[in-house]
């Protein structure tokens, strides 16, 4: 079974938007860290980060969201690196930091406010957007 | 098999897209990525059916091999708007071209860099703008860019002038002793502007006086400030270029440079503002040239190299007739540092070469009848092909108005730059100074 961050990143951001909608807080909130995830791994990889068989190879690199996020901001440079920089840049400042993988073992009502909610999904999908534009540059490959 | 080039995979995948998809066409967009393949993205958002899964596996397979080394892969080739998370990127961008006629197909060309050559002209106030421009370097640019300010300064015109030849700076020295330069130039101001201080102090510590100045003021912004230990150049040129994030969306360089201009002429009010371009085929220059509203005065000598250097300008533009119309009537072009001998041969060579290249890319026939479009006759003074003159002269050479003020005197000034001086004045304020 091969990583496909690229295919991951909109397969857990439709499945959390699914589950938001239908009130499912804590899932949904776990699913957005993991799609945000997936979206700047792809892109990193897409960028130039060291991978093998689809995995990011740096340590640094091989973080969760919370962690990930600042990563991701020191990572991206070059010519066009604000393309790929701006979508996110509207957001409040590590969007991710109180999100934790962990969140999956927690009782239903230790996590996730509706507001935090709220400020993931939207930060999740400004990372969707990020890896749509580096799709439609022609630096991700995305595989139907 | 023959190889596929980059210039004809973008034709190749557009034919048969219109041929496969006819019905859809008004709703596809070729997206041509930055390495140059094409992909299709088609909004499916209107329509109740989506496109049939079996022609876009037999067009993929098609397309694929239709463009070779230019293909994104089969399995990428769609992007289907209703499986993206932000189908206004493509579906509502702001460089998509029109539509191509009959079939209806867009087309998005994702660039590294120039892409301000294919946007529109800024609405703008009614400023006085001249841009000076060389698609080669070593015409006298930045030298005619001296001498206007410092002729309309003693016709009383106030002038703002920038030095935007950022990667070849050199017109801040030129206009200002060094107890004169100012902190900062246009390099700090994109920096500081990316993280949202390029507020009004840091622009007033942008604009300094020059001594060039006998009438009313000169008033200067070099492209970078004072050099003094440590203010550095280089590490803020290699951001200038960068988009920046603004609320939710992004400003690029041509938006950020037009705000810059706009911001010095509320605080420098000038009569005229000069912008001295960088040359080349540079993003700078298709702001200044062709997004700014300025009089584009063109540079150029009679040579091969420079008519075909203009030329893949021109090709260019005249892809978009759209866009061209709305800056073509702003140029101008400039014989620049025309010889002292056979002198009326080579302007007449300067003309016909000028004309040929206007009337192949720019200018519009006109049927007999018909209300003339954009076309000129040849001989036509005021036409763009008809270019303002500077002469080749050994004592502008010399020419250093700060450091040496009487090395070049008056006359030997109106010799090389009368002509170019008094028309420029002109087109400009609509009355000529001398």
């Amino acid at each position: 079974m091969g990583t496909d961050y690229c295919d991951a990143a909109y397969r857990h951001f439709g499945d959390a938007s699914h589950l938001a909608e239908n009130k499912s807080v804590p899932n949904a909130d776990h699913l957005y860290g993991v799609a945000a995830e997936c979206a700047l791994k792809a892109v990193m990889i897409g960028l130039g980060a060291p991978s093998g068989g689809g995995e990011l190879q740096e340590k640094s690199h091989r973080q969760h969201i919370d962690k990930l996020w600042s990563e991701y901001e020191s990572f991206v440079k070059g010519r066009s690196a604000a393309r790929y920089l701006t979508p996110l840049a509207g957001l409040p400042p590590g969007p991710f930091s109180d999100w934790r993988i962990e969140q999956r073992y927690s009782h239903r009502t230790d996590v996730s406010s509706t507001k935090v909610l709220g400020s993931h999904a939207k930060a999740a999908k400004a990372c969707l957007v990020t890896l749509e534009r580096a799709i439609n540059d022609g630096r991700v490959r995305w595989i139907r | 098999m023959t190889v596929v080039r980059f210039d004809s995979a973008l034709g190749a995948a557009q034919a048969l897209v219109t041929a496969e998809l006819a019905a859809w066409a008004h709703d596809i967009v070729l997206v041509r990525d930055i390495y140059g393949k094409v992909r299709v993205a088609i909004d499916d958002r209107r329509r109740a059916e989506k496109p049939p899964k079996d022609t876009l596996a037999e067009l993929a397979a098609r397309l694929d091999t239709a463009l070779g080394a230019f293909s994104p892969g089969a399995p990428s080739m769609f992007l289907l708007a209703s499986e993206m998370v932000a189908p206004e990127e493509i579906f509502a961008a702001e460089e998509l071209s029109a539509r191509a006629a009959p079939a209806g197909i867009r087309i998005l060309d994702r660039q590294i860099v120039g892409s301000d050559w294919s946007r529109t002209p800024f609405a703008d106030g009614a400023a006085n703008r001249v841009a000076l421009y060389g698609i080669k370097g070593g015409v006298g640019r930045s030298t005619a860019a001296a001498v206007l300010c410092w002729r309309l300064s003693r016709a009383g015109k106030r002038v703002l002038v920038l030095d935007l030849d950022l990667e070849s700076p050199g017109l801040g020295t030129t206009l200002l002793p060094a107890d004169r330069e100012p902190d900062y130039g246009i390099v700090d101001w994109f920096v500081e502007d990316a993280v949202g201080q390029a507020d009004r102090a840091l622009v007033a510590d942008m604009l300094a006086r020059s001594p060039i100045g006998e009438g009313a003021d000169v008033v200067v912004v070099p492209a970078g400030g004072r050099v003094r230990p440590g203010y550095s150049y280089l590490p803020k040129l290699a951001r200038c270029y960068a988009e920046v994030p603004r609320e939710d969306r992004t400003i690029e360089f041509g938006e950020r440079l037009h705000g810059l201009v706009q911001e010095l002429e509320r605080q420098a009010s000038p009569d005229v503002t000069i912008l001295d371009s960088r040359a080349g085929l540079h993003d700078i220059a298709a702001v200044a040239v062709t997004r700014l509203n300025a009089l584009s005065l063109l540079f150029a000598f009679d040579s091969p190299q420079n008519w075909s250097a203009y030329e893949l300008l021109f090709k260019g533009w005249q892809a978009d007739p759209m866009r061209t119309a709305k800056f073509r009537e702003n140029l101008k072009m400039v014989a620049a540092l025309v010889p002292e001998t056979e002198t009326a041969a080579y302007m007449q060579s300067f003309q016909e070469n000028s004309y040929r290249l206007f009337e192949e890319y720019l200018y519009e026939e006109t049927a007999p009848g018909e209300e003339a479009g954009f076309n000129f006759d040849v001989k036509n003074a005021e036409a763009p092909h008809s270019p303002l003159r500077v002469n080749w002269s050994r004592s502008i050479q010399q020419f250093d108005p700060i450091r040496r003020p009487g090395a070049v005197t008056d006359e030997q000034v109106s010799a090389a730059f009368g002509d170019f001086v008094r028309e420029a004045t002109r087109m400009i304020l609509g009355e000529p100074v001398k």
